[in-house]
C-alpha cells in the first residue's frame, strides 16, 4: 500500500477509534453496576419501544418491500424515494413532521384524539411510532434487495404446481429471502434502539414512559456524566453485537 | 385433442405456432437455440400470455385473447419440468414433490416409483443433475397433469448417467395418460423419447413428422444437419435435379419441378481413381475436411456438388485433406421429393 494512503487510512481509523477508546477510559467500571441499575426504567423503555417498533417496521416494511421488488407501476421510483426519505432526513425533522401530522392539533392526530380519545405525542405509543418511522426504511430497503434476489423461475414453477400468489409468496419467496430479512430486522432494531431526535421531539423525555437509553444518556450528561458514560458503553456493546450478527446474515 | 394456435412476441422475434397433439403420442419439439422452443412451453404452461390465437385442451379453452379468456398457470392442469429441474432449494426432496399435492404419501409413492426413495430427506443441493431432473419430474407428475411439459430434460444430466435417466424418462412418458410435449435440441434424445417430432425454427414450425420422415425427407438444412443427411434443394426434370449453383445430381425418380433430395453420407463412395461400373453420379471432388467421430469418419468433399461422405476409420486412412478424390453416388440412393 502506498504510504500516503496508509497515513490517511490511519488517521481515518483514529477518528473512529479514539472517541470509543476515550469512552472506555472514562467509564467508571467500579460503579457500572449501580449506574445501570439506576437506569432500569430507561433500559426497560428502550427494550419495549425498540422491539415494538421493529415489529411494526417488519410487519409493514416486508409488504412494502414486496411491492417495490415485484410491482411495476407508475410512480414506483417516487414511492421508493418516499420510503427511503427518513434515512436521509435529520431525525428532528422526522419528529417535527410526526408532531405536525399526529400531534393533538395535527389533522390526523386531532381526528384520532376526537374519535378514540387516544393521544400519541408524549406517550410510549408515540415513542414507538417515532422509532417505527425511522426503522421502517431500513427494513424495507434490505428486504427489497432480498426479494429481488429470489429466483422468479422458482415462483413460476410453484404456479404451475397450483400455488396462487399468496402461497408462492409464503412458501417460496419469503423463505428464500430469510437471510436478508434477518439482516433487515437487526438493522431496523438497531436504528430503533438508537433513535433520539424524532423521539425527543415527538414523544418527549418522560422517565419510565418515553425516556429511552439515548435520551437518558443525553440528559444524564449534565446531571451525572459518569452514568452517561456507563449507559453509552451499553449501547456501544449492543451495537457491536448487532453489527456482527447483521454481517453474518449478509454474508451467508 | 390439444390445439395451440399461438402468436406472441418474444425477445425480438415472433413466435407463430400451430401445434396439435393427441394423448396417444409423445411430441418432441426440436430446433436450434433461440428458435422459441422454451417460449412455446411457457405459453402452454400459462407463464407467458398469447397475443392472438387459442389454446384448447380436451375442449376446455385455456386461453383465447379474443374472448378475454386466460387461465393462470395455477388454474391449468399442467406438469412443467423446467430446464435443470429448478427444485425449491429450501425444501427437502419430499417437500419439493409434495408441494403440489394434498397428501404427502403421494410424494413417497412417486419417489419410490422413480427409484428415489433413498433421497427423500436430501436437499436439492445434494443431488446430481439426473436425480434433480427425476425429482422435478415426480414433482410435476404427482398432480397427474393433463399436459406434461419437459424442457431439455437431459441437458443438465452428465453423460455417464444420461442413458439411465433417459430410460426412466421414457418409461414415465409412456405411462403418462395425458398430453406429453418435450423440448430438446438433441435429435438422439428426440428419437429415443418421442413418437413425433415438431421442428421449430425462428418461431415457426418448419417440419412435423416421425424421426424416419425427418431422416429421409428433411425439408430444411437444419433438419438435414440434425439427422446427418446430405440435403439438396433445386429444380427437377425427369429426376435430374439442378442445384442453384449449377451442380447436377441424378435420382432414380421421375420427379419434375421444385424438388428436395437427401443422400445418406454412407451412400457416398470415394475413390482414388475414376470408378468403373455404372453409378449415375460421378465427379472429381476435393477433400475440404476430414472429421473423425466415434464409429465413422466424415469426409467433406467439394466439387460439382458439395457433400459429406461417411467412411470407416480404415477407409479414411487412404485420404488426406486437400486431396482430389472421385465421388460416386448411385441414383437409387438419391431420394428426391417435391419441395
Amino acid at each position: 500500500m502506498p504510504l500516503r494512503l496508509g497515513v490517511l487510512a490511519g488517521i481515518g481509523l483514529a477518528l473512529l477509534v479514539v472517541p470509543i477508546a476515550g469512552l472506555l477510559i472514562r467509564v467508571p467500571w467500579s460503579g457500572l453496576g449501580g449506574d445501570l441499575a439506576g437506569s432500569g426504567d430507561a433500559v426497560r423503555v428502550s427494550i419495549v419501544v425498540s422491539v415494538l417498533a421493529t415489529t411494526v417496521a417488519v410487519g409493514l416494511g416486508v409488504p412494502l418491500a414486496w411491492l417495490l421488488a415485484r410491482g411495476s407501476f407508475r410512480g414506483q421510483a417516487l414511492l421508493r424515494a418516499t420510503v427511503l426519505l427518513p434515512i436521509v432526513l435529520p431525525a428532528v425533522v422526522s419528529g417535527v413532521a410526526l408532531l405536525a401530522s399526529l400531534g393533538r392539533s395535527g389533522p390526523i392526530g386531532g381526528l384520532i384524539d376526537d374519535l378514540f380519545g387516544i393521544t400519541l405525542p408524549f406517550t410510549t405509543a408515540g415513542a414507538v411510532l417515532a422509532a417505527s418511522f425511522v426503522a421502517l426504511p431500513f427494513v424495507t430497503l434490505v428486504a427489497e434487495a432480498g426479494f429481488r434476489a429470489v429466483d422468479r423461475n422458482l415462483e413460476e414453477v410453484a404456479a404451475t404446481l397450483g400455488a396462487g400468489p399468496w402461497r408462492r409468496f409464503r412458501r417460496i419467496a419469503l423463505p428464500q429471502a430469510v437471510p436478508a430479512l434477518a439482516a433487515g430486522v437487526v438493522l431496523g432494531w438497531a436504528r430503533a434502539l438508537g433513535e433520539f431526535g424524532a423521539t425527543v421531539t415527538f414523544a418527549g423525555n418522560l422517565s419510565g414512559r418515553t425516556q429511552t437509553l439515548p435520551l437518558a444518556i443525553f440528559f444524564e450528561l449534565e446531571r451525572d456524566p459518569e452514568a452517561a458514560f456507563s449507559l453509552s458503553l451499553v449501547l456501544v456493546v449492543v451495537s457491536l453485537l448487532v453489527l456482527t450478527a447483521a454481517r453474518r446474515a449478509w454474508v451467508r | 385433442m390439444l390445439t395451440c394456435h399461438a402468436s406472441a412476441a418474444r425477445n425480438g422475434f415472433r413466435l407463430e405456432v400451430d401445434l396439435e397433439a393427441a394423448t396417444d403420442e409423445i411430441v418432441a419439439v426440436v430446433g436450434p437455440n433461440g428458435a422459441g422452443k422454451s417460449s412455446l412451453l411457457r405459453i402452454l404452461a400459462g407463464l407467458d400470455p398469447v397475443e392472438a390465437g387459442q389454446i384448447v385442451v380436451d375442449g376446455d379453452v385455456w386461453e383465447d385473447p379474443a374472448a378475454s379468456i386466460r387461465r393462470l398457470p395455477e388454474e391449468r392442469s399442467v406438469g412443467y419440468v423446467p430446464q435443470a429441474g429448478l427444485l425449491f432449494p429450501h425444501l427437502s426432496v419430499r417437500e419439493n414433490v409434495a408441494f403440489g399435492c394434498a397428501e404427502e404419501e403421494e410424494a413417497d409413492v412417486w419417489l419410490g416409483r422413480l427409484g428415489l426413495e433413498d433421497l427423500i430427506d436430501a436437499r436439492p443441493s445434494e443431488l446430481s443433475g439426473g436425480q434433480a431432473q427425476l425429482v422435478a419430474l415426480a414433482r410435476a407428475q404427482v398432480r397427474r397433469p393433463a399436459l406434461l411439459l419437459l424442457d431439455e430434460p437431459l441437458a443438465s444430466v452428465d453423460a455417464a448417467n444420461r442413458a439411465a435417466v433417459r430410460r426412466v424418462l421414457r418409461r414415465e412418458l409412456h405411462d403418462s395418460p395425458g398430453y406429453r410435449i418435450l423440448v430438446t435440441h438433441d435429435p438422439l434424445e428426440a428419437a429415443a423419447l418421442a413418437d413425433r417430432i415438431v421442428v421449430l425454427d425462428n418461431g415457426r414450425v418448419t417440419q412435423d413428422g416421425t424421426i424416419d420422415d425427418l431422416r429421409t425427407h428433411p425439408r430444411s438444412t437444419y433438419v438435414a444437419e440434425l439427422v446427418g443427411m446430405n440435403f439438396f434443394s433445386g429444380e427437377a426434370s425427369g429426376g435430374t435435379i439442378t442445384l442453384p449453383d449449377g451442380g447436377v445430381i441424378v435420382s432414380a425418380s421421375t420427379l419434375n419441378g421444385a424438388a428436395l433430395a437427401s443422400v445418406h453420407p454412407r451412400a457416398v463412395s470415394l475413390y482414388l481413381s475414376r470408378p468403373t461400373g455404372s453409378p449415375r453420379n460421378v465427379w472429381l471432388g476435393h477433400i475440404a475436411s476430414i472429421e473423425p467421430s466415434l464409429e465413422q469418419v466424415r469426409v467433406h468433399v467439394t466439387g460439382q456438388v458439395d457433400l459429406v461422405a461417411e467412411v470407416t476409420h480404415g477407409g479414411a486412412a487412404a485420404f488426406s485433406e486437400g486431396d482430389d478424390v472421385w465421388v460416386a453416388v448411385k441414383a437409387s440412393e438419391v431420394l428426391a421429393y417435391p419441395r
